[in-house]
This record gives structure tokens, sequence and C-alpha cells, in this order.
């Protein structure tokens, strides 16, 4: 992750129209947008476009950041209220009308995914939203707790405890799946 | 139980090079044109209405600045009357001008002009 001196640096660059600073912070931030999506949509691809659509939107706003040293909380909120609409969205249009809207989203249930990613999709789905976005900037991410806790407006304890469950409820999901397959 | 890293890298987006740097692409470019299309519309009159404004503003305070000094009389136009108004009222009342009044509004209409 970048320093937010380096961020900061960008995101000036960047209201300027420096076409470099925009691709910049798009390589730094993309991932991580990713991951906050993954966390509340479940589908990896829905996800990569609700990450797309948030960078873009934030690039719109860019001005709208009153604290370039923390476009990645700013820019993540954005994820995370693009995610949830779009989740909104998703609910109404793969949920029957006389369904009563009680449907679960199934994020495993994707024709592409392999076997291993649709159990880790499964897993993971059934984590806390909390748990899922810790695990996920953490262990795919490589995010520390303090960029964590300040990405997600919680406490570096937080970070640390979320993560820790999610670990142990991930590691308990994928066994009883591996010992279900043998 | 061990608490060591989890092996997520099924879910990460950069597996496929190619894809992500395409991905990358798209996103910048998209944005870019974005921002481009706002700034060349909405910001670029947000940058032009406030240097305008302070020139208005600083219009009218000079006005109203000398209008002061000049002993806050009304500016000399205001005081004219309308000559075609003035003719109006005369021949609706059948009022006679005399010669002053006519020279006086003969010379306001050619100083109007």
């Amino acid at each position: 992750m970048l320093s937010d001196e380096a961020t900061s640096a960008l995101v000036h660059r960047a209201r300027r129209g420096e076409p470099a600073a925009f691709e910049a912070l798009v390589r730094a931030y993309l991932r991580p947008t990713y991951a906050v999506a993954l966390a509340i949509v479940g589908r990896p691809a829905d996800a990569e476009d609700v990450a797309q659509d948030a960078l873009v939107l934030a690039f719109e706003r860019l001005d709208s950041c009153r604290e370039p040293g923390r476009f990645a909380a700013w820019l993540l909120q954005i994820a995370r209220n693009q995610a949830k609409n779009w989740l909104d969205r998703r609910k109404l249009r793969d949920v029957p009308a006389d369904d009563g809207g009680a449907e679960p989203i199934d994020p495993a249930a994707q024709p592409d995914a392999g076997v291993e990613r649709r159990g880790l999709l499964r897993a993971l789905w059934a984590l806390r939203p909390a748990e899922r976005e810790v695990v996920l900037l953490h262990d795919l991410e490589g995010w520390t707790h303090g960029e964590i806790a300040a990405a997600l407006g919680i406490s570096e304890v937080h970070s640390r405890q979320h993560l820790f469950q999610a670990r142990q409820r991930l590691r308990a999901a994928l066994g009883a799946a591996a010992e279900g397959e043998a | 139980m061990t608490d060591d890293p989890l092996d997520l890298s099924e879910l990460d987006p950069s597996r496929d090079r190619a894809r992500w740097e395409a991905r990358i692409a798209a996103v910048t470019s998209q944005a870019l044109t974005r921002r481009q299309r706002r700034f060349s519309v909405g910001d670029q009159l947000v940058a032009w209405a406030r240097p305008a404004l302070a020139v208005a503003a600083s219009l009218a305070i000079a006005a109203w600045g000398s209008a002061w000094a000049f002993g806050g009389n009304a500016p000399v136009a205001a005081q004219r009357t309308d000559p075609a108004l003035e003719l109006a009222r005369w021949a609706s009342s059948g009022e006679l001008p005399a010669t002053p009044q006519l020279l006086q509004l003969v010379g306001d209409a050619h100083a109007g002009h």
C-alpha cells in the first residue's frame, strides 16, 4: 500500500488531470477496492465490475476528497456504497416477484468457478461482512492491521479479532468440505 | 490452531496478468474521460463564474462609491424626463408647455440619443 504522503501527492496530481497519476492510483487501489466489493457482493466477476465503477466514480468526485492522504478510506467507503447498491439491484433482478424476496444469494453458484474457488467463496460467504473485508485485505492484499484499521474506520484490535475469527472459521469450513469430499 | 495467513490466491483478480492489465487500462481511461468531460463543462463554468462575479461586484462598488462621492445625486439619466412620455402627458391633459419647457425637452431628447 502507498504511504499517505505518496497517495496525497498522486491525488493532487490527478486533480490537475495527469494521466500517470490516475494510472498509479488505479494500480495501487483497484485490488483493495475489489477486495471490499467482493466481501459484499460475493462474486469475483461482479466485484471487479463494482470496483471499476467505484474507482471511476471516485475520480469523478476527486475534488470532494477532503483528506487526500486518506484517499483509501474515502475510496473504500464509495466501494462499499456501490457494492450495496449493486447487491440491492441484483436481489431485485435475481429474485422472482412472487418469491417474497427471501432467496439467499449463493456467491459460489458461478459456472466459471473452479472447485477450490467455489469452496473458498462458499466458506467466505459464511463469515460476517467485517470479517470478510479484513481477511481479504490482510491475506489477499497484504495490508497491515494499521492500514486496515485506518481504511475501514475500526481499531487495530478489532482488525486483529476479525482476522483471527475469519481464519478460524474459514479453516474449519474448508477442512469440513475437504473431509466431505474424501 | 495455526494463525498463518490463508492462501486466498484463488480469488486474486490479477492472476490473469493480461486481463488485469486490460482492466487497469479500462478504469484509467474511463476515469480520465469522465473527469475531463466534467472539468470541461461544470468546473470551467465555476472557474469563470467567480472572477466574473468579482468584477461585477467591483464595478457595482465603484459606481456606488462615485455616486456617493458626488453628493448622493441620482445618475443624470434618471433625472431626465422621457420626452415621449412628457409629450404624451401634455397631449392627454391638454396642457400647453411653455417655450423653455419645450426647449428643455428637445435638448434632453437630443442628449439622450
